[in-house]
């Protein structure tokens, strides 16, 4: 990070990839030579730049997810030596740059791992269990048109701020396949949180969070055992506090549950 | 009427292990006060227990403490079940697991919690054999305190009449004796010393976390608990060890 | 300087009067089907004049929606509220990746919560004259109309805009405008706006009112008598070739920015969807707008995968300069303030640092190809902070701009608190798209086009902060009433993936995806991509000219030849095959680059992010004609042959066509 352009030569890796054609094959660690890689490449276009070799050789290129590569959209994610989005805190994938390697470094690639997130191919996982944790009522229910003006409820500056720090997540999936329960807890807290802080979300608040953490449970994710893997790997720093905050707007609501 | 309550899943049961386990801490702390009274006087200690033995209360409160204890335990099994089907296929990298990072929480205690789980329940059935069903004779003389009749004795009757409150005293049951002998054993105090630590490195990790699994975690309190968590534990912990410590180097005869 | 335009009836007009059937006689006028009244009114007046589709009707309704951004999310989640029978389609895992969420400076709405003279006129003022006098009117008025609901509906969906301390939205002022209209979320106002877009549209999931389909690529429109009754997509998965049916299909796909190979579009984005339905007689408007954004991160080296973009707030305080010798490599700290030339400076004295995107641009363009850029490659000019934390203190600029050094630190690994930063324009949006009529129609009934995919409300060039505002105003409130005409217009008879028409679509997408896989060549697809990248950017970027552009014609034809002959795709078509996905696009880029140049070649002007150098003002600034541009240039596929041009002339009302000045 410190070291400035051009400080640095460009260097040779050796990946230790996981390689699987599809859902039903068992799948393998591969390794690929990965040479004259610049530190000023993304880690995913050093990815790419194996890839293309891989083609060139007559050989299918290892899948990947990505797309915006600037750490907003969340679809990038692989488990670099073990540790979800790599070495450098607070960062994605795409935007952990090479610099943060040394010549001669061996890097394990793999994919998530949970039950709810099966890989598809390669690198690749279904994270829809995650859009379905969502679905059971990560919103408001407001339907286009019913809006009060925009300013007619006032909502504390710090209110707003503490909703739009849990709002940040993108979805990628990090934190549950750093936790060592592969539990979905600080993905789910995250949106109950920004919902919860807002007025807005009030009136929906009991059901919300007891409908998103039964998803959660039938998604089959593990339980939260308060550890902070996930915070420490979170690539937009999206804090524990929030999961706390989920049980306790899960106790409130059990306790005042009329059914 | 817990189902209705909805603690039938990973948050649920999460609270669950939490209010059970503040309940078994809190317990702990009347347990180590009591036990504490030895240290300042074996007569203190042994009044204090045949007051307790005399309170008809006790053996509801000891079916509560066994009842809070199936709770945490049966609870920690299922998430460890559902935990470890959680992740079929483990990761290859040796490195997994371990962040390195500032904000993680992780620590030996937190990784080993079943296991320090495990060895504290059993640590549990034998404390609770050795000082309540497995009742050496009580009045017998101190001797030269390596008597212990935890030394496997085969055969010696571990049902005493002590249990009922009745012809209790000093006399009859010399508690505070039985203790001091019991734990002038060299070993048997170690294993108690032992268990003590595997208990403070569950509890390093437990009260905080069971704070955070009732909800009760918050930016600003959030170091503060953490705090009382360490304190708690060190304080607890450390006053149990305290005890077979004192007889083991002979200040408590 | 204003004028007045007479215009002559457009010539070369196509397709036949009915409207319901592709053809090439006899000759129409292209109907904008704009309402008639003053401009204020004419959305009110077209609501109510608009029929109405019964509420118990309304799930007889099937509508696919193409792309789950901030227009399909919208679009999708508005209509299954109304009670329409919807179903969604994205290529990626979930509608929240969709790129709509790369977005950061903020939404754009004539709230005038902040009492500094702002109002719907104003909004719509702007957006005209800011987009060179080639928008329409009426839409634009509409979109502002539609900007103050948005930012209500947004709130209450729970996007956590900035707010003041007394509680109440905040705003800024944003891309030079005049008056603070932009909320924002942080720099993630996208984000925001699309996750809540995407709630709602899972909330009509749970519902079972949206099928969502997930990691589909559209690949054809089907066309059933003339009208749009359906999509082929390709399950990205399992490789299968389905056929969806419906009454309606809206198109929500977004811009073909990434025709430049590196723009600051996430790398999936693509021209596939749009450009499928121009081959099937939807008209492709005015795709030679494109903007350019002036503040990039540079490119560092060929394996560059993508560029990232920065806030244009930099330059509130930052200072744009390069060396004033050719070829002068020194680092920068070391060249004395004599030598070197602040450029936007010394040409606009008055909006200096602060010049439009476009020209800032150029300026920038020009001075490297001048020799005069700085770093290795010579392709990036400074913007340096120096004098800033001489005069307002690290502090301040550390409040202001530190997350922004943070990130480009993180991706440079040059610290700007230390060293000038270096920046580069790159393709950012387009504005050019679909062909789409007031009520956002493609020539294709049956077929509509939102967002960033239609040639929008934007003219020649977009305001920042407006392509939210775009895409949630047609998603939100336009679609649900203007669907709901074409719905009730009439029955439809019936029709079923079993027709002829959807397997000769799945067929023919089928025999395209094999032909590709069955070249084995020896170039890889991005290699081929980089290609066109260099060639649209060389000769039809950022500058253009006569010369370039007629040259550049065969040599994307070479090109797409060269795909044909030697392009490897690796895999197979039955798995998922990210390289067969990429080539799809690949090949559609091939194909619609060149009718951007056709495009830019024909217009015969200078106007918003179109710059002909053959036409400016003696002082470099981009110089309308608008006694013969001043229209939609429309283009109809023509197979082989050269594409039809139709044109739609715009006429302005109420705003006085005037040259931009920023001198």
């Amino acid at each position: 990070m410190s070291a400035s352009n051009g400080t640095k030569k460009n260097m040779n890796l050796k990946l230790l990839v996981w390689r699987q054609s599809g859902g039903k094959d068992k799948g393998k660690m591969t390794t690929y030579q990965a040479n004259d890689i610049s530190p000023d490449m993304s880690f995913l276009e050093m990815l790419d730049v194996v890839n293309e070799n891989i083609i060139r050789d007559g050989g299918e290129p290892i899948a990947f997810e990505h797309d915006c590569r600037e750490g907003i959209c969340g679809s990038c994610g692989v488990m670099i030596n073990g540790v979800a989005h790599g070495p450098d805190e607070g960062t994605a994938a795409c935007q952990l740059h090479m610099r943060s390697f040394n010549d001669g470094d061996e890097i394990v690639i793999e994919p998530w791992r949970a039950r709810a997130f099966p890989v598809i191919r390669d690198l690749v996982v279904d994270r829809s269990a995650l859009d379905r944790i969502i679905a059971a009522g990560g919103y408001i229910s407001v339907n286009t048109g019913n809006a009060p003006d925009g300013n007619a409820i006032p909502i504390p500056k710090e209110m707003s701020n503490d909703a739009m720090d849990s709002a940040a997540c993108i979805g990628c999936g990090a934190c549950i396949a750093q936790c060592k329960n592969a539990s979905a807890a600080l993905f789910t807290s995250a949106k109950i949180a920004h919902l919860a802080l807002l007025p807005q979300g009030d009136p929906e608040r009991g059901e919300r969070v007891i409908r998103m953490v039964a998803q959660m449970d039938a998604e089959k994710f593990g339980s939260c055992s308060n550890e902070g893997e996930c915070e420490a790997v979170c690539p937009k720093e999206i804090q524990m506090t929030n999961i706390s905050l989920m049980n306790r707007e899960y106790e409130r609501a059990i306790l005042a549950n009329k059914k | 009427m817990l189902a209705k309550l909805r603690f039938n899943n990973v948050v649920g049961k999460k609270i669950v292990m939490a209010i059970t386990g503040l309940a078994m801490c809190i317990f702990l702390v009347g347990h180590l006060v009591g036990n504490l009274l030895l240290i300042w006087g074996k007569d203190k200690f042994n009044a204090y227990g045949s007051f307790l033995i005399s309170l008809p209360i006790v053996p509801i409160i000891e079916l509560g403490l066994l009842a809070i204890l199936l709770f945490h335990v049966w609870d920690a099994l299922v998430l460890l079940k559902g935990n470890y089907e959680a992740r079929p296929i483990p990761y290859h990298s040796k490195t997994w697991g371990r962040t390195k990072s500032k904000k993680s929480k992780k620590t030996w205690a937190s990784t080993f919690m079943m296991t320090s789980g495990i060895i504290i329940l059993l640590f549990i059935v034998f404390h609770v054999w050795h000082f309540k069903y497995h009742n050496p004779v009580a009045s017998r003389p101190v001797g030269d305190g390596h008597n212990s009749s935890i030394v496997l004795f085969p055969g010696q009757p571990t049902v005493g009449q002590t249990t009922s409150g009745q012809n209790s005293g000093k006399e009859a049951f010399d508690l505070a004796q039985l203790v001091v002998n019991e734990l002038s054993n060299p070993i048997v105090a170690g294993i108690y010393i032992l268990c003590m630590i595997t208990l403070a490195l569950h509890l390093y990790h437990a009260v905080s976390s069971a704070f955070t699994s009732l909800g009760a975690n918050h930016p600003r309190y959030q170091k503060g608990l953490m705090w009382f968590g360490n304190i708690f534990t060190f304080v607890v912990c450390g006053g149990f060890t305290l005890i077979p410590l004192l007889i083991v180097l002979k200040v408590v005869q | 300087m204003s004028e007045t335009i007479t215009r002559e009836a457009p010539a070369e007009i196509g397709t036949n009067g009915n409207g319901h059937h592709n053809g090439s006689a006899p000759p129409r006028v292209l109907d904008s089907k704009i309402p008639s009244g003053p401009v204020a009114d004419k959305w009110e007046k077209h609501k109510f004049d608009m029929k109405l589709v019964n509420p118990a009707n309304k799930r007889k309704f099937t509508i696919i929606v193409v792309g789950t951004g901030l227009a399909g999310a919208s679009a999708a989640a508005t209509l299954a509220e109304l009670g329409y029978n919807v179903q969604a389609f994205t290529y990626h895992d979930s509608p929240r990746r969709a790129h709509s969420i790369a977005a950061q400076g903020g939404i754009n709405a004539a709230k005038n919560y902040q009492n500094d003279g702002d109002s719907i006129y104003r909004l719509f003022y702007d957006t005209v004259k800011g987009g060179d006098f080639r928008a329409r009117e009426a839409n634009v008025y509409r979109l502002a109309q539609t900007s103050v609901n948005i930012i209500d509906q947004c709130v209450a969906q729970g996007v956590p805009f900035a707010r003041e301390y007394g509680g109440y939205l905040d705003n800024r002022s944003f891309g030079g405008a005049q008056v603070s209209r932009t909320f924002y979320a942080r720099g993630q106002t996208g984000q925001q706006l699309l996750l809540g877009a995407y709630q709602a549209l899972m909330r009509q999931v749970q519902r079972g009112a949206v099928n969502l389909f997930t990691r589909r690529e559209m690949l054809d429109t089907v066309i059933v008598d003339g009208v749009a009754r359906g999509i082929t997509v390709r399950n990205l998965v399992t490789g299968e070739i389905e056929s969806h049916a419906a009454d309606a299909v809206l198109l929500c796909t977004g811009g073909y920015s990434n025709v430049y190979y590196l723009s600051t579009n996430a790398k999936a984005c693509n021209v596939t969807a749009p450009w499928r339905a121009y081959k099937k007689g939807a008209f492709f408007a005015n795709p030679c707008y494109t903007q350019i954004h002036p503040t990039c991160i540079p490119v560092s080296g060929d394996y560059q995968s993508k560029l990232t973009l920065m806030s244009e707030s930099l330059r509130n305080d930052g200072r744009v300069w390069v060396p004033k010798a050719v070829g002068d490599k020194r680092s920068p700290e070391t060249i004395p303030e004599d030598e070197r030339d602040y450029f936007l400076e010394r040409r606009y004295p008055s909006y200096g640092n602060l010049a439009p995107r476009d020209i800032s641009s150029r300026a920038a363009k020009q001075v490297c190809d001048e020799g005069r850029g700085a770093g290795e490659t010579g392709l990036s000019v400074y913007l340096d902070f120096a004098d800033s934390i001489k005069r307002l203190g690290l502090e301040t600029v550390q409040a202001r701009y530190g997350n922004l050094f943070h990130m480009y630190h993180h991706i440079t690994a040059e610290d700007p608190y230390k060293q000038p930063m270096r920046i580069y324009p790159a393709v950012h949006y387009t504005m050019g798209g679909l062909w789409v009529d007031y009520n956002l129609m493609t020539t294709v009934p049956g077929l509509f086009a939102l967002g960033e995919c239609n040639f929008s409300d934007h003219g020649a060039n977009r305001l920042g902060a407006s392509a939210l505002m775009q895409g949630l105003a047609d998603g939100y409130f336009v679609i649900p009433y203007t669907i709901g005409n074409y719905l009730a217009g009439g029955a439809m008879p019936k029709v079923s993936t079993s027709q002829d028409e959807f397997k000769l679509s799945a067929h023919e997408t089928q025999a395209h995806i094999n032909k590709m896989l069955s070249v084995k060549g020896k170039r890889t697809v991005a290699e081929i991509h980089r290609d066109l990248g260099h060639l649209m950017w060389d000769y039809v970027g950022m500058a253009r000219n006569r010369e370039g552009l007629t040259s550049v014609l065969p040599k994307i034809q070479g090109l797409r030849e060269e795909f044909w002959n030697d392009v490897r795709v690796p895999g197979e078509a039955n798995n998922l095959n990210q390289n067969l996905e990429l080539a799809g696009r690949v090949a559609d880029f091939l194909e619609f680059g060149e009718l951007l140049a056709v495009d830019a070649l024909h217009r015969e002007e200078s106007c918003g992010g179109h710059f002909r150098e053959e036409y400016q003002t003696e002082e470099g600034e981009a110089q309308r004609d608008d006694e013969n541009f001043s229209y939609v240039a429309a283009w109809e596929y023509n197979g082989e042959q050269a594409p039809n041009l139709h044109k739609e002339p715009l006429e302005f009302e109420e705003v006085h066509l005037a040259q931009r000045s920023y001198k």
